[in-house]
């Protein structure tokens, strides 16, 4: 067994837990989008879908241990990176450039501790405004649940928090372009042919989870729902 | 092609010794012939510095071909400059315009202690190929050298591995510092052949926990050490390195 | 235990068969019991493919090692550099090649100046060589039936060499490394890389240990051990520009020279036809291409000299393709010495070409016209991207311009069978020792003896020498080391504190240039006699007026560089010495006196058949000269003939 600490401690393990978590995390990002999603289909729809989850019990808070254990090992695994980073080279050079392609050293590759520093500050509050927030309730067919309708609808119409909101999901796509394609590399499934392929799933992906992210609140508060 | 003189200002590290403070220091050159390599015109530059009493620059260098991996200059933040697939010593004078200003750094990673000026210690490298970067055999012995068939491709694909030259170039230029480019590649080249097969757990599990040891950082995926790496190994050496080790946990 | 001179000179060839004198040595050789070896300790100066294999393979008998070079990892040797590839008599092609062929080939190829014996069994444990090699998961070239592929090289009528595509000497020299650095991770060898050798001591008329200089402290060190193995490489450097890693050099050899050990065949070196030429006078080091080029690459002059058109304005009449009209029979492929002298003589008649008029083109015009682009960039592309990326020419489009380059120095110490020098105890193997490749060396068969040497030769006979001499462990702590200590010493603070006015880059061109006008491709009576003046001029200059930066206590470049002139500045006039004694042509030696009618190398077996082995008398004095005498019992001196 110590093989295996050892494993998780060494610089291939550190990654591998982190490209793990971290696909773990975008899994449940999606399922999230979808979620929001729902709101466009009107306040049955996405109050139903909340109450469901709420429904599921002992298998949600499961879900939610789980998800909390993967967020701190993330969180934990890139602050760690990333101060070994500093130790590794603690005198910087005066001029330093990317060569360029095939070179991933993109803005987003770079900025990944700050955006993810930032969401995680963003995670934060997220659940403040949410998860801990007194719900109104409502009744949907002979059922009492949380008004989320109602609670997004309120929060997307505050200028500061859909602004801030939506730079966020700006910051979050950015961290996905890098972070879903470095998983893949982290857990050694990368060969030639298949980098440049992933690196553009990973590229649009971002991009649809940060556009999707964002559609939502936009919606809200131009009100076009 | 050109072959006017030109005129390159250098910002060169300068120090003197491993535990001195260094600075950039300028230096102009009025007469860079645009053939000239670009080590060619260090020495031109030393040349001229000795002979006003000055000390030259210290730089490692040898084959000056591309092959020994000696040679060693962050160029204008680049690890061996501008072009790709080149050491620094291949790199010609050609490459710049006439004006240019050119800053050179030393390699610059705690693995890699810095010597004098632009000299570096890379000994951390042969610490990692010691770990197990071999085949455990002795001389004699040897069975018949076609005993064993490999496939053409899987013998190219290791060769691609194999032509690392141990620059460096994919630490120095890599954010973290890691060395994960150097030790894959190693790795990656023995996991393509046959005579690496019995020793290949030990030998992912040991080289990739010495890299550790020397204190290079962890990989984050920038693939700069593809971009600049003169051998443009791939960075599926570290995804093979990375299957490798996990592969290593399972017996 | 002083010799005779006889006894200075026995080669120890063994008796019997030429077929059997290696197998009957190795069975009359002592052994030395396995826990003997442990207590014994040997110092291998070098990690080319000679010092590495040897390292690495006496370690694994049990003895304990310890390993310098110059570079900062054991990997970066010089061998690291060759292109081309390794000889084996292995006839995987089924084409008639055997250990007779290979080692008939290179006799003869070395134009009968070296020993049968020793080329015998050189070509005998070529084949070995390979097993091991791929033992190491060396990647060679394979079919893609999965066998090991084989080239024709330099001429040869078989297939018979090995390579991994043009990084042959590359991936030998990191199988040798690797096998190396196990044994150091196992305790038997330390490695001490960046740290020169810069004396042999002598303890008892037993080389006993070295002096050396920490490259990057300036520390002065004792080494001691039971044997010393001198693996340090070639010379060629001496002629400032040559295809050489810029730190080969001849100090350690030549420090050994001073302390006893005879230098033989100085003189002969070897120039490759094939180089890039030189571009202007910053030019620091000149770089192969490869001698596969002239498979399809015409080699032609304007007819006119000082002709100054582009070379696709001069029509066909107009261009001497020299070597097809000289050489009808072998055209381009005629061996290097010949090619190299004749781009001399071209360029001498005024008809060179590009900005310096030293070079000829070496043009694939018609190759392209006949095989289309496509085979011709599948056969050479990574060359021609080479040669594009140092000259900014693009070959498809422009002949490529090439001219000889100094590339190997056949001459070094003098070894025995044994590869042990005249100095007992003292062993040399690779390119520093002068023992199998006579006046010429044929492509591909430096990586061979290297690897020959130190995988299967000195493993048997160090053993020998040990366990016939009883040697017993030896101090640093005595007058001998304090004495070669001291001499380091002075010579180094003589060179910081001269101050002069001239670099050491001055003296190594100027030198470099005398070597390569009158020491060169071509030699007479008259120029060597002017030239070993004008050497000793040049090094009282030396020493009068050269300046050393900086202070012994640092990373000091241009300090180990003067030293290692300082030597070239003594070593040039012995090879100027021996060129001028040697009164034939052979192999890379061509004095203009002794030639056929046609102009070739002219051989006179009569009185030169032997190896020149020179004797160091002391600062200032003459060197002696003394003849190991060859016989040739079972190959018969020919005469080259490419017409
Ligand atoms: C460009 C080029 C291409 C070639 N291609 C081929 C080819 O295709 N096939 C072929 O067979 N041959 C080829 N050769 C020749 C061949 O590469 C060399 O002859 C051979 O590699 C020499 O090996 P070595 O081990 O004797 O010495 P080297 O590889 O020269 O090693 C010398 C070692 O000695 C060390 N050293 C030297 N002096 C000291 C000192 N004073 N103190 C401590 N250490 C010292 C150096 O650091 C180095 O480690 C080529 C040569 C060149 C230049
Ligand atoms: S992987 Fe590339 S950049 Fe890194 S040491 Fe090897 S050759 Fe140099
Ligand atoms: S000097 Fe050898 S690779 Fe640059």
């Amino acid at each position: 067994m110590s093989k295996f600490k050892a494993a998780l401690q060494s610089q291939v393990g550190r990654k591998l837990i982190t490209g793990i978590t971290g696909l773990g995390l975008v899994l449940f990002i999606i399922v999230h989008l979808l979620g929001n999603l729902s709101y466009f289909g009107g306040p049955e729809a996405i109050n139903t879908y909340s109450h469901t989850l709420h429904e599921l019990g002992g298998l949600l808070w499961a879900a939610r241990l789980g998800l909390l254990v993967f967020f701190l090992f993330h969180i934990y695994l890139g602050i760690s990176i990333w101060l070994e980073k500093r130790r590794a080279r603690p005198v910087g050079y005066e001029s330093y450039n990317s060569r360029g392609v095939p070179s991933r050293q993109s803005w987003s590759a770079r900025s990944m501790i700050i955006t993810g520093v930032i969401l995680l500050v963003f995670v934060v509050f997220h659940l403040n405004t949410f998860a801990f927030h007194d719900f109104q309730t409502t009744v949907i067919n002979g059922v009492e649940m949380h008004d989320v309708h109602a609670r997004l609808t309120e929060v997307f119409q505050h200028e500061v928090y859909t602004i801030s909101y939506v730079l966020t999901m700006v910051l979050l796509g950015m961290h996905l372009r890098h972070g879903v394609w470095s998983s893949f590399q982290s857990l050694g499934w990368m060969s030639r042919n298949s980098n440049p392929v992933v690196y553009s799933i990973a590229y649009i992906l971002g991009l649809i989870i940060a556009v999707g992210f964002i559609g939502l609140p936009v919606s809200i508060y131009f009100g076009l729902v | 092609m050109s072959d006017q003189q030109m005129t390159i200002h250098l910002k060169v590290w300068r120090q003197k010794g491993p535990n001195s403070k260094g600075e950039l220091v300028d230096y102009t050159m009025d007469d860079v012939n645009p053939h000239m390599s670009f080590l060619e015109m260090f020495d031109w530059l030393n040349e001229k510095l000795m002979k006003q009493g000055e000390e030259p620059i210290e730089f490692d260098h040898d084959c000056r071909e591309g092959i020994c991996g000696s040679c060693n200059m962050m160029i204008n933040g680049q690890a061996h400059g501008p072009q790709k697939a080149t050491a620094a010593c291949q790199l010609h004078m050609r490459q710049f315009s006439d004006g240019d200003t050119i800053y050179v750094e030393p390699w610059r990673a705690k693995a890699f202690p810095i010597i004098k000026d632009l000299v570096v210690d890379r000994s951390a490298f042969d610490r990692i190929v010691e770990a197990g970067g071999y085949v455990s055999v002795n001389t004699g012995g040897a069975v018949d050298a076609n005993a064993q068939l490999i496939p053409k491709k899987e013998a190219d694909i290791a060769f691609d591995y194999a032509t690392c030259i141990g620059c460096g170039a994919c630490v120095a230029a890599c954010p973290n510092s890691s060395a994960s480019l150097f030790t894959g590649a190693k790795i990656a080249q023995f996991a393509h052949l046959p005579q690496g097969e019995p020793e290949r757990k030990e030998r992912a599990r040991a080289m990739v926990d010495q890299m550790k040891e020397e204190g290079f950082g962890d990989c984050s995926n920038f693939a700069e050490c593809e971009a600049v790496c003169p051998k443009e190994i791939s960075i599926t050496a570290i995804a093979e390195m990375r299957r490798e080790y996990v592969k290593s946990l399972f017996d | 235990m002083a010799q005779t001179k006889e006894e200075l000179f026995d080669a120890k060839i063994p008796e019997g068969p030429l077929q059997e004198k290696w197998d009957n040595h190795k069975n009359s050789l002592k052994l030395l019991n396995p826990n003997n070896k442990k207590k014994h300790h040997v110092i291998v100066v070098g990690t080319g493919l000679a010092g590495a294999s040897a390292s690495a393979s006496l370690a694994e008998l049990g003895y304990n090692v310890t390993a310098f070079c110059i570079q900062d990892s054991a990997r970066r040797a010089h061998s690291i550099a060759a292109q081309g590839g390794i000889n084996a008599a292995k006839n995987y092609q089924n084409d008639g090649d055997n250990i007779w062929r290979l080692f008939y080939d290179t006799i003869k190829g070395g134009d009968y100046r070296s020993r049968e014996a020793n080329v015998y069994r050189l070509a005998q444990v070529s084949n070995n060589i390979i097993d091991q090699c791929v033992a190491q998961g060396v990647p060679f070239a394979r079919e893609y039936g999965g066998t090991l592929a084989n080239r024709s090289f330099g001429g040869a009528q078989v297939s018979r060499t090995f390579y991994a595509r043009g990084q042959t000497g590359q991936q030998l020299l990191l199988g040798a490394y690797s096998a190396m650095m196990r044994q150091v991770e196992k305790g038997k060898i330390k490695m001490i890389p960046r740290q020169e050798m810069l004396d042999l001591v002598m303890v008892d008329d037993l080389a006993r240990g070295i002096i050396t200089r920490d490259l990057e402290t300036g520390e002065i060190q004792r080494h001691a051990a039971d044997a010393v193995l001198l693996c340090t490489g070639g010379y060629g450097n001496i002629y400032y520009l040559s295809t050489n890693a810029k730190n080969t050099n001849a100090s350690a050899a030549w420090r050994c020279h001073k302390r006893g050990a005879m230098f033989s065949n100085p003189c002969f070196t070897q120039i490759h036809p094939t180089c890039i030429p030189v571009s202007g006078e910053y030019q620091s080091k000149l770089t192969l291409m490869s001698e596969s080029l002239r498979n399809d690459g015409r080699v032609w002059v304007p007819k006119k000299a000082g002709d100054d058109r582009h070379p696709s304005d001069i029509p066909d009449d107009e261009r001497d393709y020299y070597l097809e009209r000289k050489y009808p029979s072998f055209g381009n492929l005629v061996p290097r010495d010949v090619a190299s002298r004749n781009a001399k003589y071209v360029c001498d008649e005024g008809r060179g070409v590009g900005p310096t008029k030293m070079a000829v083109y070496l043009d694939f015009r018609d190759a392209i016209k006949e095989q289309g682009l496509d085979t011709i960039s599948g056969k050479y592309g990574n060359l021609f991207d080479m040669y594009e990326k140092i000259t900014g020419e693009n070959p498809y489009e422009v002949p490529m311009r090439i001219y000889p380059a100094v590339h190997y120095t056949m001459g070094g110490l003098w070894v025995d069978y044994n590869l042990m020098s005249n100095l007992p105890g003292l062993f040399v193997l690779g390119e520093a020792n002068f023992s199998d490749h006579g006046a010429n060396r044929l492509g591909a068969s430096a990586l061979m003896q290297g690897l020959a040497d130190g995988y299967f030769v000195i493993p048997y006979t160090l053993g020998d020498y040990i366990a016939r001499n009883d040697i017993k462990p030896v101090s640093t702590d005595t007058p001998e080391f304090d004495q070669a200590e001291k001499e380091v010493r002075e010579r180094i603070s003589r060179l910081l504190d001269n101050k002069g006015n001239k670099t050491v880059l001055d003296f190594h061109r100027e030198l470099g240039k005398l070597m390569w006008d009158y020491v060169g491709m071509s030699r007479n009576k008259e120029g060597l006699e002017e030239v070993i003046g004008k050497i000793r001029d040049l090094r009282e200059e030396f020493w009068k007026d050269v300046y050393v930066p900086g202070e012994n206590e640092t990373f000091n470049k241009y300090l180990e560089y003067a030293y290692r002139v300082a030597d070239y500045m003594e070593l040039g006039e012995v090879m100027a010495r021996d060129a001028l004694d040697r009164e034939e042509s052979c192999g890379g030696h061509f004095r203009e006196e002794y030639q056929t009618e046609d102009g070739e190398a002219l051989r006179n077996d009569e009185e030169y058949n032997f190896v020149s082995c020179w004797e160091y008398k002391g600062e200032g004095e003459k060197h002696d000269i003394h003849r190991e005498p060859l016989e040739f019992e079972y190959v018969t001196p020919t005469q080259r003939s490419y017409k």
